[in-house]
C-alpha cells in the first residue's frame, strides 16, 4: 500500500529521532515517524512487580537475543567481544537505559589534533554547548554546576543524593587528591514539567513507573503527540528506497501484520543507533548503491564504537545501602580522562561509581555479566555478609575507532519479516586493555583509601551484555572519501538523507553518550533550519 | 507442557535446592528449598523443555545414587552435567531472590520498587559543597580546544 507524501520521514522513536521531530516542529513541515516497537505503558513496567528481577532476564533484558519480542531483530554477535543492548518502542532504549548523563568533553572532538589519533570532528564543545543546555531542559537534567572538569555550564535542576554509597566513595576520592563529582542524570531531583521526582527505586532499566527517567517518550513525545506529529507504531522498515538522481524518495515498511507499505518523504531521517543504522542502509542496495546506500566511501558499518566495561568491587565494614538510588548513577571521577603519554596507553577512561545492584543479580553475576555466584555455604556467606556491605567503581573507557570492529549483515540470520539481522565484529584493542587494567588498579585504590577493608576477585573480563553505547558506523566528517555524513548529518552521497543517531559519531569519549547524540540532533535539526533555502544543493 | 514431578523427586530436588542456597538458621532465613521456589521450578520447566530435561537428568542421577546430598555430590554432579547443572543453578537464584521473602533480609523492601522506592536523605548544599571543595581548589582540568 502506498500513503500519502510527507515531508519529514523519521526512522526510529528513541533519543534521537524525537530530539529532531522536536526541532524540526517549528517549520510545520509535516513529520511522520515509524517506530518498530509500540507504545509502554508505565503499569506494565515490571518495577511494579512483586518478582520484578525476572523481568531483566526475559521480556525487560536489555538483550534482544534474550527478549526476542516480535518488534526485536537478532543480533549475531559470536564474533563480539560484546554483545549490543537495546530496546524497541516508542522512546527506544531511553525506556531500559540508565539515564546517566555525562557530557562529551572539549577534547573528546579533537583527538587527532591533541593525542594523533583517530579524527576530529566537524564540530566542536563549544558549537554543540547551546543544544545540550537546551536539551538539558527538556529531559530534565539533574546535576551540580561547577565541574571543573568542564566548561562552565548548569544542569536544569539540582544533583539528586549521592546516597551513602557516594559519600563514602567521595571521601576516598579526596583521600587521594583526584578528581570526583556528582552525576549529571536524566532523572528529576524534583517535579519538573509535570513529571514526579525520583523515588529511589533502583530498577531504572525496568522502566520507571513514576516517569522522573527522562525517557523520550515521557519527555519529547508528550510534546510532538500534542503538536501533532504522526508515529506509527509497530513499523519496521525494510529499506530507503532512492531515485536514479541519488534522491531519497522513502520508505518501505512492514506493519505489525508484515504487510508491506510505501511512505514517501522529502526528508528521510535515519535514527536507528550504531547497529540498527547500518544494518537499514546496508540492506537498501540499488543500482547506484550496490553496497548499501549512502556507501561509496565504503565506511557504513565500519568503525564500531562500545564503551568497554569492567568493575571492581570493595566490602565495606557498614552496609552501603547501594539499591537505594537510581542504578547507575551516584558520582563520578574523571581523574584519568585525558590522554597522558606516562600511563602506556592514548585517551583515558572515568570511574563510575554505579549504586549496586539488586540481590538477585548480584547471585547471578552482576548486571551485564552471566556467571553466577557460588553455592552451598559460601553463598550464604557472600549474600548475608558481603552483598550488603559493596561498593564498586566501573571503569568506562573511551573506544577508538577501528575498521575492523563492524556492522555487516548476517548472511543467514533474519528478523520476523525476513530483513537480514545484523553481525557484530568487535574486538577489545589492546589500547582499550591497557586502559582496562590501569583503570581497574586505580578503582582498588579508591576503594581501599574509600575505606574498604577486602577488594573482591575479579576474572578482569569486559562485561558481555554491555554494548548500550554503539557508536561511528556512519561517522561524520568533511571528507566523503573517508565518512558517510557530513558535518550535519547529511549523507554525502544522497543530499535528503540524514543520520542523527550515535552511527555518526567520530570519537567515543568515555563518557555516555545520550546526552550528545540528542545534542547532535537538535544541531542537525537547526541546520537543516538554516539551509532549509538550498538543503539539497 | 505438563511436569509430572513425583513427591519423591520433588523432595530431592528440594534437598538439593536447599544444599544450591542454605538456610542461615542464626538469622532465621530459609534456604531455597522451601516450596515457592520448588514451585517456581515447576512452573518455569513446564514451560521450557531443555530445563525440564536437564533437571530431570539431574533428578536421575540423584535418584540413582545411594548417597546422601553432600556437597561432594554436588561437586560432582556440577562437574558431570554442567549445562543443566547452571541451568538449575540459575533458575534456583531467581526462584529464590525473586520472593520478597528473598529480599528483606538482605535489607531491601519486601514491595515492588516502584511507586513506593525508597527514602535517600537529600544532602544539604553545604554538605556537598563541603565535599566538592577538595576538588574545587584544584581547578579546572580539562584540555580547552
Amino acid at each position: 500500500m502506498k500513503n500519502e507524501a510527507v515531508d519529514v520521514l523519521i526512522i526510529g522513536a528513541g533519543a534521537s529521532g524525537a530530539a529532531i521531530a522536536w526541532s524540526l516542529l517549528e517549520t510545520r513541515m509535516r513529520i511522520v515517524c515509524l517506530e518498530q516497537g509500540h507504545w509502554m505503558s508505565d503499569q506494565d513496567f515490571p518495577s511494579r512487580r512483586d518478582d520484578y528481577e525476572l523481568a531483566r532476564y526475559a521480556e525487560f533484558s536489555c538483550d534482544p537475543n534474550v527478549r526476542q519480542l516480535p518488534q526485536d531483530y537478532p543480533i549475531n554477535s559470536d564474533e563480539s567481544d560484546i554483545t549490543p543492548v537495546n530496546f524497541n518502542a516508542v522512546g527506544g532504549s531511553t525506556i531500559n537505559f540508565l539515564a546517566h548523563w555525562p557530557r562529551m568533553r572539549p577534547s573528546d572532538f579533537r583527538t587527532r589534533t591533541l593525542d594523533g589519533v583517530a579524527q576530529d570532528w566537524p564540530v566542536d564543545y563549544a558549537t554543540l554547548e547551546p543544544f545540550y543546555a537546551m536539551n538539558d531542559q527538556i529531559m530534565g537534567s539533574s546535576g551540580l554546576p561547577g565541574n571543573p572538569a568542564y566548561p562552565e555550564y548548569k544542569p536544569a535542576l539540582p544533583p539528586i543524593p549521592i546516597g551513602k554509597l557516594g559519600q563514602t566513595l567521595a571521601k576516598g576520592f579526596n583521600a587521594l587528591d583526584w578528581h570526583w563529582w556528582p552525576s549529571d542524570v536524566a532523572i528529576l531531583s524534583r517535579e519538573h514539567e509535570g513529571r514526579a521526582a525520583c523515588v529511589n527505586a533502583g530498577t531504572c532499566d525496568l522502566g520507571c513507573a513514576t516517569g522522573a527517567k527522562a525517557s523520550v517518550d515521557q519527555t519529547y513525545w508528550s510534546i510532538l503527540k500534542n503538536a501533532g506529529v504522526e508515529i506509527r507504531t509497530g513499523s519496521r522498515v525494510r529499506e530507503v528506497l532512492v531515485d536514479d538522481h541519488d534522491r531519497a524518495t522513502g520508505v518501505l515498511y512492514h506493519d505489525h501484520s508484515g504487510a508491506i507499505h510505501e511512505q514517501s518523504a522529502e526528508i528521510v531521517i535515519v535514527a536507528c543507533n550504531g547497529v540498527g543504522t547500518p544494518r537499514l542502509l546496508l540492506n537498501s542496495t540499488s543500482k547506484q548503491f550496490p553496497d548499501g546506500l549512502a556507501n561509496r566511501s565504503g565506511q557504513l558499518g565500519k568503525n564500531l564504537m562500545f564503551h568497554p566495561l569492567t568493575g571492581v568491587t570493595g566490602v565495606f565494614d557498614e552496609p552501603m545501602e547501594g539499591f537505594k538510588g537510581p542504578m547507575a548513577c551516584s558520582i563520578v571521577s574523571q581523574e584519568f580522562y585525558e590522554s597522558d603519554a606516562s600511563r602506556g596507553f592514548v585517551s583515558g577512561y572515568g570511574l563510575h561509581s554505579g549504586r549496586h545492584t539488586t540481590p538477585m543479580t548480584y547471585a547471578l553475576g552482576g548486571y551485564g555479566i552471566d556467571n553466577p555466584i557460588q553455592w552451598g555455604a559460601e553463598h550464604r556467606r557472600l549474600m548475608d555478609e558481603v552483598y550488603p556491605y559493596c561498593a564498586g567503581l566501573t571503569v568506562v573507557t573511551e573506544d577508538l575507532p577501528e575498521e575492523s570492529n563492524s556492522v555487516t549483515l548476517d548472511p543467514n540470520l533474519t528478523d520476523g519479516d525476513g530483513i537480514p539481522a545484523p553481525k557484530v565484529q568487535y574486538r577489545v584493542s589492546e589500547n582499550t586493555t591497557a586502559m582496562l587494567r590501569h583503570g581497574e588498579a586505580r578503582a582498588e585504590e579508591a576503594l581501599l583509601a574509600a575505606g574498604a577493608h577486602t577488594i573482591l576477585p575479579s576474572d578482569g573480563k569486559v562485561w558481555w551484555r554491555a554494548g548500550w553505547h554503539q557508536m561511528g558506523t556512519a561517522r561524520m566528517g568533511n571528507d566523503p572519501e573517508c565518512s558517510v555524513v557530513n558535518g550535519w548529518g547529511r549523507s554525502h552521497d544522497v543530499k535528503n538523507l540524514f543520520v542523527v543517531d550515535g552511527s555518526i559519531f567520530v570519537t567515543s569519549g568515555a563518557v555516555n553518550p545520550t546526552s550528545t547524540i540528542q545534542a547532535l540532533a537538535l544541531y542537525i535539526g537547526d541546520q537543516i533550519k538554516n539551509n532549509i533555502g538550498n538543503l539539497f544543493d | 507442557m505438563t511436569i509430572n514431578w513425583t513427591q519423591s523427586q520433588l523432595d530431592v530436588l528440594a534437598e538439593l535446592l536447599d544444599q544450591l542456597v542454605p538456610a542461615n538458621p542464626e538469622r532465621a532465613i530459609a534456604g531455597a528449598g522451601n516450596p515457592d521456589v520448588v514451585q517456581f521450578i515447576q512452573r518455569r520447566a513446564a514451560q521450557n523443555a531443555l530445563l525440564a530435561a536437564g533437571i530431570n537428568e539431574l533428578l536421575l542421577l540423584l535418584e540413582n545414587s545411594s548417597e546422601v546430598i553432600t556437597e561432594a555430590l554436588i561437586r560432582n554432579l556440577e562437574s558431570q552435567v554442567p549445562v543443566a547443572f547452571e541451568a538449575l543453578l540459575r533458575e534456583c537464584y531467581m526462584g529464590y531472590y525473586s520472593r520478597p521473602s528473598g529480599r528483606v533480609p538482605l535489607g531491601l523492601s519486601a514491595a515492588a520498587t516502584q511507586p513506593l522506592g525508597y527514602a535517600v536523605p537529600v544532602e544539604s548544599p553545604e554538605f556537598i559543597d563541603s565535599l566538592v571543595a577538595p576538588v574545587k581548589r584544584r581547578g579546572a582540568c580539562y584540555r580547552d580546544c
